[in-house]
């Protein structure tokens, strides 16, 4: 299914097939109760996400925490958790000059964005700014604006002639209601204070939150309002700062804040250096007190396990199953046994051998288990280096696309379950260009544009040249991936018939990320895990294409109307507007071929055949525990009591916004 | 006692080895343990450049090889928080292997090396300790008994099947076990971890017998190679032994062929068995590597595997030094066993 929409429960579950009426069987009652094994590649070292910045430790706060906002798994949209309403206003950014002719102006500090190759030691540079915040609409001369949300000092419609104004930030200042009556796991209050407190910690670096950091930045001031109202405002206008903000990881002030009076380390006063390592070195980093509905009850050496908060503020999106176990286990095989063993009852990294070989189909395996699969935003690409001479004509570029059969590979290896993707945006988001049509396979189409280009084999060795230099490629790719080899061994074959002479070498993977960071390489395939909709500045925008400059830009592409369509679309705070200009860069890139783009892979998984209700969904990790049940009647459950609120989704309302 | 002291320049010079091989393999701890931004953010590469630097800076790996090494070996801190007296702040002056401070994981920097080490050879040493002791407890008596039956049938077959068990590798062993004994197949034993994932609500008893359960496998995969190779320098050493003019006395004395196995001939033939020692305990802890991450055994193995994937210099530091120490000790342990079982070997 493309785009956002309902998911459907237990797709894969034998209980669960459709009849010979098409229809499939009614879902059981759920119950409460029970416990859940899911499997983890990597045991975090704390869960305080701010400073333990791993998927791992986001996929466990999942259930253990909750933010702001959500972005709801099936609607895609951002939906009030921890508030129950958000209200959005403009800023406009005043000139220092008429500043002081405005009461109701704030002052803040705003940080400015470091510029590649800028040296990175010290602070950031900042600067003072005065804004005004409210709807504001352009008027005769200027701007009107209306105050939207509570305690905005902007007292009735306001004009502000053009003169003063140096810009207009679109929905860059946002105030969050929080809800009544949310409490942490050891029982206090959560409120206003604990989500300035953690902002307040990103701008302090000595806070080892370095990750994480840059997000926060482009957040120029925090008000408290009162205890249920905080406000933040923006000083630049960018589509994701709702979202960072919103999805923040808030901490405890009463834990984690030496000024809380609440504190038991309170202290009346300090250094910022001995927050940080108040915050660094706290306990509660691994003893974790969030506000999900899941408390943690052990952080062992080789699981994490959580049990019903049963205080936890939301009844209705709480989960059935009462206890949550994290299980260790680093090797994929050795998890596999341990998923036969009943010492798992969720593995997501089944590999393909074994999700269409025998060991998915054996008894031991159909009578416990089940296997299936779905879809995130991963994919493969290879990115071409374009300083390379062989490389920077397109015409090579897209002969070299021609060479490889996508459907044959995709037949065979993923026996048809990939997606073959053509462009930077996972394929089920807005952003994707589905009217991209992929360059076809056709030999003679690439022999043609490497000769156009000027390769083709003067010396009859099979291999073209040009001025001397062979057409030879080596692709670089991590040891021990089988689909990369694979896809490296087939691309071989096709290219050595129009004479491309490509060679592979595996790398360890230390050596290959370095190696791929210091664009030391002609050709490296290697996987991306984009967000649903992630910026793509770092990938494909000039700025990070220098010569020596790590990033992300592999290729060194640098294409003027590509940057324009990224900065256009970092701007823009429509989602339709935006989504319709990530696809013009989509088609932009598959035009210039700095990447070639190859799979969207499923993630395989098995699960107990004993757990229902589960989901898929293309947010990252691709499933909600908290929605996972034991049938009514399962040992260890019990009724949802009379009166009590049962678990529903997705989640009710929008409540935000405009 | 001089022995013991020799000990000391050994091991560092061999510390000084590890380091400076560990140092220029290919492979920076930085650019793996840092995060980098991905495909993402604006002005995330900047501070991706910004965190490698306080990464390299954090763990000295901006400072001249020689600094680290001096940092690692201690016991004075080189670090910025480091001793006074060497241009640090003195917050935390001591450090290193000397002053038994090996520091924190790179990848998790609240995490002290030592204290992981201790607590994961609490696993593997008594792992590896059972093996010792089940492969000499079994070998011995094999090699004695293959001796004193040499060119019998029964001898032929037990060498060729000891021959193929000192052939099939440590992986493909546990693999087998797994295979035969854990749910694919018999169903016999349990494969994964050290305990069931209800042992805490077990009792005592339970959780030991449990416990007993799930270290078979794993103890049966460390054991078996060693056995076989024991058992054959046995029988090795016990026919050379009972070839000597001094055993051909006792018998001709009259004395029970029995004593004379036993009580001659044993002693004299167990000093090539006992040198092995040396070599078997640090080949033990290198087979836990493989052993600990088929069976999913959280030991020394899997933390030295674990830190060489991520470049972790200290626990690579920390992981490698013991077993040198252990190679070390098993050295002059057999060296100290020669005398016991040698009243002729003194040293000085």
């Amino acid at each position: 299914m493309l785009g956002p929409g309902p998911a459907p429960i237990d797709v894969f579950h034998p209980d669960h097939q459709p009849g010979p009426d098409g229809r499939r069987p009614p879902l059981p009652e759920p119950a409460l109760g029970g416990r859940v094994i899911v499997h983890l590649e990597s045991l975090p070292a704390s869960l305080c996400y701010p400073i333990e910045n791993s998927a791992v430790t986001r996929r466990i706060l999942q259930e253990l925490h909750e933010s702001l906002l959500e972005q709801d798994w099936e609607t895609w949209e951002l939906k009030p958790v921890l508030c129950e309403r958000w209200e959005l206003e403009d800023v406009l950014v005043l000139e220092a000059a008429a500043a002081p002719r405005y009461p109701a102006a704030r002052e803040l500090e705003r940080t400015l964005r470091r510029e590649p190759g800028e040296p990175s030691s010290g602070a950031p540079r900042t600067e003072r700014i005065h804004v005004l915040f409210g709807r504001a609409e352009e008027a005769a001369g200027g701007w009107r604006l209306a105050p939207r949300s509570a305690a905005n000092p902007v007292e009735g419609p306001l004009e502000v002639p053009a003169a003063d104004v140096r810009e207009r930030l679109r929905d860059s200042a946002v105030t969050f209601h929080l809800n009544d009556g949310v409490r942490w796991h050891d029982g206090h209050p959560f409120d206003a204070h604990d989500v300035a407190f953690t902002w307040s910690l990103f701008k302090n670096p000595a806070v080892d939150c370095d990750e994480q950091r840059f997000q926060f930045l482009k957040v120029a001031g925090i008000e408290e309002v009162d205890p249920r109202t905080v406000r933040f405002v923006f000083g630049e206008q960018y589509y994701l700062s709702l979202k960072t903000v919103g999805q923040m990881t808030i901490l405890p002030a009463h834990l984690y804040d030496l000024s809380d009076p609440d504190n038991p380390d309170h202290r009346e006063s300090f250094t910022p250096e001995e927050q940080a390592r108040h915050v660094n070195e706290n306990p509660h980093n691994r003893q974790w007190v969030g506000l999900g509905p899941y408390r943690l009850s052990e952080f062992g050496q080789q699981s994490i396990e959580a049990r019903r908060f049963e205080e936890y503020f939301d009844p209705a999106h709480a989960g059935w199953v009462d206890t949550i176990r994290w299980r260790l286990i680093a090797a994929d095989n050795t998890a596999f046994q341990a998923l036969l063993e009943g010492e798992l009852d969720y593995f997501g990294r089944v590999k393909s051998e074994d999700y269409f070989g025998a060991a998915t189909k054996t008894p031991e395996f159909t009578s416990r288990l089940y296997a299936g699969y779905f879809y995130l935003g991963i994919y493969g690409v290879i990115a071409w280096n374009l300083s390379r001479p062989q490389l920077a004509d397109l015409s090579v570029r897209r002969a070299l696309a021609h060479a490889f059969d996508f459907d044959e590979f995709k037949r065979t290896f993923y026996r048809g379950l990939a997606n073959q993707v053509t462009g930077p945006f996972p394929f089920r988001s807005p952003g994707y260009d589905h009217r991209v049509v992929p360059l076809e396979y056709d030999l003679e189409r690439a022999s043609a544009l490497l000769a156009e280009a000027g390769w083709y084999d003067r010396d009859g060795d099979g291999v073209a040249d040009k001025d001397g230099v062979k057409l030879a490629i080596e692709l670089s790719m991590p040891a021990g991936n089988v689909a990369s080899r694979n896809m490296g061994l087939r691309f071989q074959e096709n290219l050595r018939k129009i004479g491309v002479d490509l060679r592979l070498r595996e790398f360890e993977w230390a050596t290959f990320k370095q190696r791929y960071l210091d664009r030391e390489f002609d050709a490296t395939n290697l996987g991306w895990v984009p967000d649903l909709e992630n910026d793509p500045e770092q990938a494909y925008h000039s700025r990070w294409a220098k010569p020596g400059l790590r990033s992300s830009n592999l290729s060194g592409l640098a294409d003027e109307r590509v940057d324009e369509l990224i900065e256009r679309g970092q701007r823009e705070m429509d989602a339709a507007r935006r989504a319709a200009i990530w696809r013009e860069l989509h088609a932009r890139l598959y035009e210039l071929q700095p990447y070639l783009y190859n799979y969207n892979s499923p993630v395989k998984f098995a699960l107990s055949r004993a757990v229902r209700g589960f989901q898929s969904f293309a947010i990252d990790p691709g499933y909600s525990i908290r929605r996972w049940y034991y049938p009514a009647g399962t040992p260890g459950t019990r009724p949802v009591p009379e009166g009590a609120t049962a678990p529903i989704w997705p989640r009710a309302g929008g409540g935000g916004g405009n | 006692m001089r022995r013991l002291l020799w000990m000391v320049p050994t091991l560092i010079g061999i510390t000084m080895v590890i380091f400076v091989a560990v140092h220029l393999a290919p492979g920076d701890p930085a650019t793996v343990l840092v995060g980098s931004a991905g495909p993402g953010e604006v002005s995330g590469a900047a501070d991706y450049e910004a965190r490698l630097a306080k990464f390299r800076q954090r763990h000295l790996l901006d400072q001249p090889l020689w600094r680290q090494y001096l940092h690692y070996l201690g016991p004075f801190s080189l670090a910025r928080d480091g001793h006074r007296w060497l241009g640090g702040s003195g917050e935390r002056p001591w450090h290193g292997l000397l002053a038994l401070d090996l520091g924190s994981e790179m990848h998790r920097p609240g995490v002290s090396v030592v204290e992981e080490l201790w607590r994961r050879l609490g696993v593997t040493v008594p792992l590896s300790l059972a093996a010792v002791l089940l492969s000499y407890l079994v070998a011995l008596p094999i090699g004695i008994w293959s001796a004193t039956h040499r060119g019998s049938a029964a001898d032929a077959a037990l060498t060729t099947g000891l021959f193929l068990l000192y052939s099939i590798p440590a992986f493909w062993a546990a693999l087998m076990l797994v295979l035969a004994f854990g749910s694919a197949g018999l169903g016999w034993l349990p494969v994964i971890g050290l305990h069931d994932k209800d042992a805490a609500s077990l009792g005592p008893l339970a959780y030991a017998w449990d416990t007993f359960l799930h270290v078979l496998l794993p103890i049966a995969t460390l054991t078996y190679g060693g056995l076989a190779y024991l058992s054959r320098q046995m029988r090795a050493g016990m026919i050379e032994v009972l070839g000597a003019d001094f055993i051909r006395t006792a018998r001709a004395k009259g004395v029970a062929e029995r004593r004379v196995v036993l009580v001659h001939a044993l002693r004299n033939s167990l000093i090539p068995v006992l040198t092995l020692f040396a070599s078997i305990l640090p080949v033990l802890i290198a087979g836990s590597i493989v052993v600990e991450t088929i069976f999913d055994i959280p030991g020394m193995g899997k933390y030295a595997y674990e830190g060489l994937l991520r470049r972790d210099f200290n626990v690579i530091m920390a992981t490698t030094t013991f077993s040198a120490l252990l190679t070390l000790v098993g050295v002059l342990l057999s060296d100290l066993s020669y005398a016991l079982v040698d009243p002729r070997i003194r040293y000085g």
